[in-house]
């Protein structure tokens, strides 16, 4: 067997007993840890279903933005469009909040509703209107994809590392200790069949001497 | 915790419409927008993301906060969906 075998082991009874003992804890760590990989992709997969018609809804939302703004810096000009937004803005809070899945601390934001706006009636008109109501539907729609997409960032994370131990137990740490075992019973046996050959001599020798 | 946009001079028009202050239409003040401790939410055109592309990607491997989101611009372009590159890496396969 070309397997390594642990370092500094001495091959005796008690270590054998020991590393068995190891062997059957690395043994259900790997099942559990496998279990957690399994269950953490399937959620992954359903995360990204619900990215996907997310995504979608946002992107056409932020689309009709986007023209509804056109129209109005056409009508009232760029300039004082752009300068309209400027004093409009008010800073809006994001809740964040953390969600739990399997032990994965995701993120997850709710947009405050924002303060109705207030404005010159005589300086806008209605397309402007329009375009707030817009954009913030449109962020609306970004923040719930922020969520999705913020949990995907974690849950992958997640996966990595789960996947990489699950591995390591798999491919390094039972095979290391499986082959560990089977050196020291190798060992003990050998020292068995060294003692019960050296038994026999002596027989034979004080049969030997006796006649 | 607040919201950031990076962009050009329209979305941050919009932007500002739905309640955001922290714009900017520079790629350099990304990184001072991802070290921003009160900056929970960063929005980039994907026609800023494109040049930033290989520091979304790192900075989605190594930090929990702010979530980047790539966001339409005004002009409608090709985009390579960065998220994509975290799902290779999770799962070992592009999902469509």
């Amino acid at each position: 067997m070309a397997k390594e075998i642990m370092e500094g082991v001495s091959p005796t009874r008690m270590e054998l007993l020991q590393i068995r003992k190891r062997k059957a804890l690395a043994v259900k760590g790997h099942q559990l840890l496998s279990e957690k990989r399994d269950a953490l992709v399937s959620s992954f997969f359903d995360l990204l279903k619900k990215r996907k018609e997310k995504r979608k809804e946002m992107e056409e939302s932020l689309k009709k933005a986007y023209r509804a703004l056109m129209l109005a810096e056409m009508i009232m000009g760029e300039e004082r469009v752009r300068r309209m937004a400027d004093e409009l803005a008010l800073e809006r809070e994001i809740a964040v909040d953390t969600e739990n899945i399997m032990g994965v601390s995701i993120p997850r934001f709710s947009g405050e509703e924002c303060p109705p706006v207030r404005y010159s009636i005589f300086a806008t008109n209605a397309s402007f209107d329009e375009t707030v109501a817009m954009a913030r539907e449109a962020f609306q729609k970004i923040v719930e994809v922020a969520t999705i997409e913020g949990s995907i960032q974690m849950l992958g994370r997640e996966i990595e590392k789960t996947k990489r131990r699950v591995n390591a137990l798999e491919y390094i740490f039972i095979p290391r200790l499986v082959a560990t075992i089977s050196y020291i019973e190798r060992q003990l046996e050998e020292r068995e069949r060294e003692d019960f050959f050296r038994r026999k001599r002596i027989k034979a020798l004080l049969e030997r001497h006796e006649d | 915790m607040k919201a950031a946009v990076i962009g050009d001079a329209d979305t941050i028009a919009l932007f500002r419409m739905a309640g955001i202050t922290r714009c900017s239409d520079r790629v350099e003040s990304f990184h001072e927008m991802v070290n921003g401790e009160d900056i929970a939410l960063l929005l980039i055109t994907d026609e800023y993301a494109e040049q930033l592309k290989s520091k979304i990607v790192y900075h989605r491997l190594v930090k929990h906060l702010p979530i980047i989101i790539e966001i339409p611009g005004k002009k409608e372009m090709e985009r390579e969906d960065t998220i994509k590159k975290l799902i290779i890496r999770a799962v070992g396969v592009e999902v469509e």
